[in-house]
This record gives C-alpha cells, sequence and structure tokens, in this order.
C-alpha cells in the first residue's frame, strides 16, 4: 500500500510542477548568485550540487538549504520515468510521446554525463614551438620532474585533491618520499614574515619565501593560488622542507643521488600523444576599436604515433576536433602577437543534446500531426 | 605518454623537454629575462628567493631604504588587494577604491605600460615616518612588482633615483 503510494507519487503531474517549479527558483538564485560569487562557484553550489548549502551566521558551518541541480534533475528524470510506466497505455498508442520524454531523459543524463566527465582546459601556442600539452585553469598538481635523462622528463604528479588530504606519497621512481605538511587551496605571498606568515621554508627557491592562507577566489577572471608545504623524506630521514607555490614564477632544483629533479606546483597538464605547432596567427579588430573581428591560428599537427604532420585551421567558430576534443580558438596574448590561446574541451557526452533535440522534435512532430489528422477527419464528417 | 587524468591518484609518466621555460596558469614563460641600471649609491643585497634582486640606500641618521624586484605569477591579486597589502605593511588601515585611484599614476615600464603608487604613513608620534613607492607592470604572465620602501626622507630622497631605475628597465625577449 505504501509502496503503490510512493510509485503514485513519484509518477504524478504534481510532482512534475514541482520540480518545474524548483528549477526555475534554482536558475534564478544561481544567476543572481554569480555576481556575488562568480560563475564557477555558482555553477558548483546551485547547478552542479544534490543540496546548495549556506554558511550558518557566526560559523564556518555550511548546511543544506534547498536541493540542488542534480536532484531536482534526478527526480524530474524518475518522475518522467514513472509517469510513462504509469501511463503506458495512453503512451503506447502515441510513439511520439515516447520519443519526447526519452529525449527529454536524455538531455538530462547527457548534462549530468558531461558534468562528470567532461574536462576543460588552455592550449597556449607560440608560433615555431611545437606544444604537448593544455592546461587546467582550475586545478594544480605537485610535479616532481626528472631531467636527468636528455631525451625525456619523468614526471610524477601528486593531483590538488591528494595534497589536500596531507598525506605521505612514494612511488618506485623516486629516490625519496613526499609528505605534505600543509596545503592552502589559496593564498597571498607575505614579503615579511613578521606580517601574519604561515609557511617559511628551510630549502629550495622559496627559502624566505613566506605565505598566508586567504578565502577562495570567486571572480571569473581570477583564480587561487594554492601553496603547499612539503617534507622530503629520504632512506636516512628528513632532507628538508620545501615551499611550493603557484605564485613562484621559477621551479625548484633538487641533486638527489647524482639525479636532478624539478619540484614546482603548478596548474594540472594533460599531455597528448601529438603536438600542435602554430604556423602563423592572425587577429583582426574592427577599425578604430578594440573589437575582435576574426582570430585565426594556422596549426600544423605532428603525431609521432600515427606518422600524421598536417596543416589545419582553427577559426572563431570553427574549431579543431582532434583525438576525442575540440579545439576552440579562445584569445590572444595583448602583448605577445606571436601567442595564440585555444580552449580544449574534451567531452564524450557532447552527442548527447543533438539526439535529444532530434528526438524531441520527433516526439513532438509525431504527436503535432497525429492530433492534426484525428482533427481533420473530425471535421470532414 | 600517459593522456589519462585521473585526479585521485598519483601520476608518473614519461614526458618531453620542455621547449621553452614551463608556463604558469595561462602557458606564459615562467622566466622573463629582465635587464636595468641601478644607481651606483643602491647597495645589492642578497635577494630573497622571490625577489629577483635587493638593494638597500642609506640616508643620514641610520635611516635607510630597500629598493626590491618581485616577479610574480599571474596577475597576482587585485590592485586593491596589493593596495591594502602595501598599507599593511607600513601599518595603515585597508583603503577604499576611491584612495587607491587617487594614489595610482600610469608609468612606461620596459615598453609596457604599468602603474606607481605611492604611499605614505605617518604615526603619531612622528618619530618614524615611512613611505613606499611601488611600480608594477605585467609581462608575458608574469607581474613584476619594483618596490622601494623607508624612512620617508630616504625615499622622498631616492624618488628620482628610483624613477630613472624604472626608466632604465629592458625586457629582453
Amino acid at each position: 500500500m505504501q509502496t503503490s503510494r510512493i510509485v503514485q507519487l513519484l509518477g504524478s503531474l504534481r510532482l512534475t510542477v514541482v520540480c518545474l517549479v524548483c528549477a526555475a527558483i534554482i536558475v534564478f538564485w544561481g544567476t543572481m548568485a554569480q555576481v556575488e560569487i562568480g560563475v564557477y562557484a555558482a555553477q558548483q553550489n546551485f547547478f552542479r550540487s544534490w543540496f546548495i548549502t549556506a554558511t550558518l551566521p557566526g560559523t564556518e558551518v555550511r548546511l543544506p538549504v534547498f536541493p540542488g541541480g542534480y536532484l531536482v534533475g534526478g527526480i524530474t528524470a524518475l518522475n518522467m520515468v514513472f509517469a510513462l510506466i504509469q501511463r503506458r497505455r495512453t503512451a503506447t498508442q502515441s510513439p511520439g510521446l515516447w520519443l519526447t520524454h526519452a529525449g527529454l531523459l536524455l538531455l538530462l543524463i547527457g548534462q549530468f554525463s558531461t558534468d562528470m566527465l567532461a574536462v576543460e582546459s588552455v592550449m597556449r601556442l607560440v608560433e615555431g614551438q611545437p606544444q604537448w600539452y593544455s592546461e587546467d585553469q582550475r586545478k594544480v598538481e605537485l610535479a616532481i620532474v626528472e631531467t636527468t635523462l636528455p631525451d625525456h622528463n619523468v614526471v610524477t604528479a601528486i593531483p590538488q585533491a591528494l595534497l589536500a588530504r596531507k598525506s605521505e606519497f612514494g612511488t618506485p621512481e623516486l629516490p625519496f618520499k613526499v609528505k605534505v605538511r600543509r596545503f592552502m587551496a589559496n593564498s597571498v605571498p607575505v614579503e615579511n614574515a613578521d606580517a601574519g606568515a604561515d609557511l617559511i621554508t628551510n630549502h629550495g627557491a622559496a627559502r624566505q619565501a613566506s605565505f598566508r592562507e586567504t578565502p577562495h577566489q570567486y571572480s571569473g577572471d581570477r583564480r587561487d593560488m594554492p601553496t603547499a608545504e612539503i617534507e622530503l623524506l629520504g632512506p636516512q630521514g628528513s632532507m628538508g622542507t620545501w615551499v611550493a607555490s603557484l605564485w613562484l614564477t621559477k621551479t625548484q632544483p633538487l641533486n638527489i643521488s647524482n639525479r636532478t629533479f624539478e619540484l614546482s606546483l603548478r596548474p594540472v597538464r594533460y599531455y597528448k600523444p601529438f603536438a600542435l605547432e602554430l604556423a602563423r596567427f592572425k587577429h583582426e579588430k574592427y577599425p578604430g576599436s578594440a573589437i575582435p573581428r576574426n582570430f585565426e591560428s594556422d596549426v600544423r599537427i605532428i603525431n609521432p604515433e600515427k606518422g600524421e604532420n598536417r596543416n589545419v585551421r582553427i577559426r572563431m567558430n570553427n574549431p579543431l576536433r582532434y583525438y576525442g576534443e575540440t579545439y576552440y580558438q579562445s584569445g590572444y596574448d595583448e602583448r605577445d602577437p606571436r601567442v595564440s590561446i585555444l580552449q580544449v574541451v574534451r567531452n564524450p557526452a557532447w552527442v548527447t543534446p543533438y539526439i535529444s533535440c532530434a528526438l524531441i522534435c520527433l516526439g513532438l512532430a509525431h504527436r503535432f500531426t497525429s492530433h492534426l489528422i484525428t482533427f481533420t477527419k473530425g471535421f470532414r464528417k | 605518454m600517459l593522456t589519462a587524468c585521473d585526479q585521485q591518484q598519483v601520476r608518473t609518466y614519461r614526458a618531453p623537454k620542455d621547449p621553452m621555460p614551463p608556463a604558469d596558469e595561462s602557458g606564459a614563460p615562467r622566466r622573463a629575462p629582465i635587464v636595468w641600471k641601478e644607481p651606483p649609491e643602491w647597495q645589492p643585497i642578497p635577494p630573497g628567493p622571490m625577489r629577483a634582486a635587493s638593494f638597500v640606500v642609506n640616508g643620514p641618521d641610520n635611516q635607510r631604504a630597500e629598493i626590491s624586484v618581485v616577479p610574480l605569477a599571474g596577475q597576482a591579486g587585485s590592485d586593491l588587494d596589493n593596495f591594502n597589502r602595501w598599507r599593511a605593511q607600513l601599518g595603515l588601515p585597508p583603503g577604499e577604491p576611491a584612495e587607491l585611484e587617487r594614489s595610482v599614476q600610469q608609468i612606461e615600464i620596459g615598453g609596457q605600460q604599468g602603474k606607481l603608487i605611492e604611499i605614505a604613513a605617518a604615526p603619531s608620534d612622528q618619530k618614524s615616518k615611512s613611505r613606499m613607492i611601488v611600480a608594477m607592470v605585467q609581462r608575458n604572465g608574469i607581474t613584476w612588482f619594483f618596490k622601494m620602501m623607508g624612512d620617508d626622507a630616504v625615499v622622498t630622497a631616492q624618488k628620482q633615483a628610483f624613477m630613472d631605475f624604472l626608466g632604465s628597465v629592458q625586457y629582453a625577449d
């Protein structure tokens, strides 16, 4: 009895209306919140969350205050499935109804998959220099790069999520272990150690550098500048502490057991099995203004695995699709005319919105034409 | 070569040697060669590793000022954040945006358009008045800070030398 009531509720039109109202509130609230906390944080808190949370006044405790995008989307999807099951007799007679609902479901599932699987990064190309990687604009990694070998580097990268856990890491490739003593998700440099610095280290390039932890940066055009205090542990014990920070412009050299390493906290790098080399960058503005009219990057794809070496042109609204990634012309460097900046998007679910829209259109077209035919027949009688 | 991007595991992979110095978050080079000509009365002192150079200049009555050149990655904070950080170093409370606007002058450094800010602090005892002049300029994703800070009399006397120093800055690339 109880179960059947729940099933009935899940398929009810009342729940559909509640979900739509909640979705409208989330969209309005999330859009307004972007003014205060920026686009990224608003997306995370309102749309890519199960619950919208707010800080309890006077504390740092965050409490759920309203269902988030995932919860409302998930319930909407369930609502559609149960509604179809409950009204299957009506639905069987109308393939258009099935198609429309299948399209809507796919749209919701596709968006969820995009959020889970898509990776966005930026590739900066300088004329005449092959580029093998793109860089994340939000996440960082602690990179320990062995530069001993002449033809390639060996990189050990510890991602931000693990740094934040402040654990100890070791790999067979490293002659030492890395212990994260402290991690600041956002920090500012403090020149004078007396002025409230949190970190002072005794080794490396940041020997006299000090940093203070600060709240997250929400502004759209700025990013958090993390800092980590790490200790290297050799077979004989501690080898000292180092500070790695996104603020530091130099990598820190280490010489251990006749092997050379470079230590840095850097944006996460996504290496490709191919390189892109910028042959020519064309950047046109409307006369007498700074408004961009056209960007064009003539790029050479160098893929040693496939023996590929060919030229492509990437323009605004005309991206390069290669190796499961899309390369959009996204920007330029105001100070260096030889530089082109590409937005790199890997989204395995990119095709789902197109299929969803096609299904919805087909379903609606079928519903409309079948109603039209019925109406016309009735009119003739 | 590994292209996977699992964010929950330590990754070890082979990578090509960088064709240029490592990049910051926007891909800009991390080292920007820079040259300048400092006045002869400025004495170089060992720079802290965050600093590209440090100098000290002495005045009468044990008064002194320190000059530093600091490169930081990216935008290195908003102008107001920096303004208030410097005010805090002089023992002043945070300033308003309007105050910052009044303090900023445009300046050209190494062919780039930069900003010059001057802040003075006069404590109630009037014995240790201090002053700071900071110039900042962005180039290739790096913000360069040129700062002179110290006793008011020395900083004021050295202001022209500091401006000449800024005028001598050249970027090699």
